[in-house]
């Protein structure tokens, strides 16, 4: 009987030990969720040829104490380490990348304990910043009354640098400027120029984005081919501010388009820079060589000012 | 009073005069961007950008020069804050042909032109 009572004990104290160990094992003792949410609306910009910048909104675990940072895996080109990213960070530009590779960029938040959250995503391509011309001279597309300087500006020229042309080489522009009636800068086949030869690189234009100061503050969600796009001019008239637009063009022999992003200076109330007849407009291009390379799409502007028309 | 007249006519010619020594156009002067070892030998070489740049920061200058032969004209460029346009121009060498729109001035029958805007053409 003694020995069933010490066995019956045991038995009870067995069970109770693996009760309470299974109960704080199973169960968790607070609210604390297991693994980070996830960071939002990431969104890219190219900076140059081989720099790409990210930009989200932060993890809502930001504020738990288990939150580390951020876990960025670029996957695409050559294999890059996975980068980690501070607390607290929204931007981070990617270096080393190449121009006309879709990279596909994965972004996790991470606790302490390594969990991580489920990633945003989203492809991108480095794009070439042109802000001079072949021959290191700002970019300037001159008014119609200039006869001796170009009214057209072919983005990607002999040097593969922006190149100013005249009327007669109208079959090279990739856009256009005309002062005849109104200051409007668009696809050289809308304009009313009598060119030598017709222009054979397609332009087609999509949004014009307002509210910036440079091409670094359009940041885009998705890719660019999704847009809609037309051969068309923009009145510079309509706005008092600059502006900055997409486009798409096809180089000659090309089947497939190139795509770009125009900035268009704003200067001392004026799209014109300069004295009659030789007023001209000045522009800075984003441009991805690799044809049929959509690397910016819809935008989510990031300053509340900012709109799309 | 009539000498006063006479004087002030002479004046009035003499400003004429000492303007149209500094024409300012607003058309172009077109022209070639050459180095001054080119025109020393009188044999011109079709320039790349980069091998300009590099003749230009090695202290060749280069100048600009309209016409050809005997009826060639030599302009020494200049910036409009003064400085020497000549690293400038070496970025244009490789133009076949240049605009330049300024202010000529002819001084002890040297052509300087104090350059505005330059494009190739």
């Amino acid at each position: 009987m003694k020995k069933l009572s010490i066995y019956l004990t045991t038995i009870f104290f067995a069970a109770l030990m693996f009760w309470a160990c299974e109960d704080t094992t199973t169960t968790p003792d607070d609210n604390t969720p297991t693994k980070p949410a996830a960071p939002t609306k990431l969104m890219a910009t190219s900076k140059n040829a081989t720099s790409v910048i990210l930009k989200w909104t932060a993890s809502t675990s930001e504020s738990d104490t288990k939150f580390a940072g951020y876990l960025l895996k670029v996957t695409g080109g050559n294999t890059m380490a996975p980068i980690s990213i501070a607390k607290g960070q929204t931007t981070y530009t990617v270096a080393g990348l190449e121009e006309g590779i879709e990279y596909t960029f994965s972004l996790q938040a991470k606790f302490t304990n390594d969990e991580l959250s489920d990633p945003a995503t989203i492809k991108w391509s480095p794009a070439s910043r042109f802000e001079k011309n072949e021959n290191d001279a700002d970019i300037r597309i001159y008014e119609t009354a200039s006869d001796f300087f170009g009214s057209g500006l072919q983005f990607y020229g002999p040097n593969k640098l922006p190149k100013t042309l005249k009327v007669p080489e109208g079959a090279n522009w990739t856009i256009g400027l005309s002062t005849k009636s109104g200051i409007l800068l668009g696809s050289p086949k809308e304009l009313d120029y009598n060119y030598g030869s017709t222009p054979t690189a397609a332009t087609e234009i999509a949004d014009v984005i307002t509210g910036i100061n440079s091409l670094d503050e359009i940041f885009d969600s998705q890719a660019l081919s999704a847009k809609t796009f037309a051969s068309k001019v923009i009145d510079l008239t309509k706005y008092n501010g600059n502006i900055a637009f997409v486009l798409r063009y096809k180089q000659a022999g090309k089947t497939d388009w190139n795509y770009a992003k125009v900035f268009v200076k704003y200067v001392g109330g004026s799209f014109l820079q300069g004295s009659s007849p030789n007023r001209y407009i000045n522009v800075i291009i984003s441009h991805q060589a690799k044809t049929g390379v959509p690397y910016a799409i819809t935008r989510e502007i990031e300053k509340s000012n900012n709109s799309i028309k | 009073m009539k000498k006063i007249l006479i004087l002030m006519l002479v004046f009035g010619i003499f400003v004429s005069v000492t303007n149209l020594e500094a024409q300012k156009s607003k058309k172009p002067i077109e022209g070639k961007v050459v180095s001054m070892n080119d025109l020393a030998i009188g044999s011109f070489q079709n320039w790349t950008k980069e091998a300009a740049e590099a003749e230009a920061a090695k202290g060749t200058p280069f100048v600009f020069m309209t016409g050809t032969g005997k009826k060639a004209q030599i302009y020494f460029v200049y910036n409009e804050d003064g400085t020497f346009a000549s690293k400038k121009l070496a970025k244009y060498a490789h133009n076949t042909k240049v605009g330049i729109v300024g202010t000529v001035k002819k001084i002890n029958g040297i052509n300087i032109l104090i350059m505005e805007i330059i494009e190739s053409m």
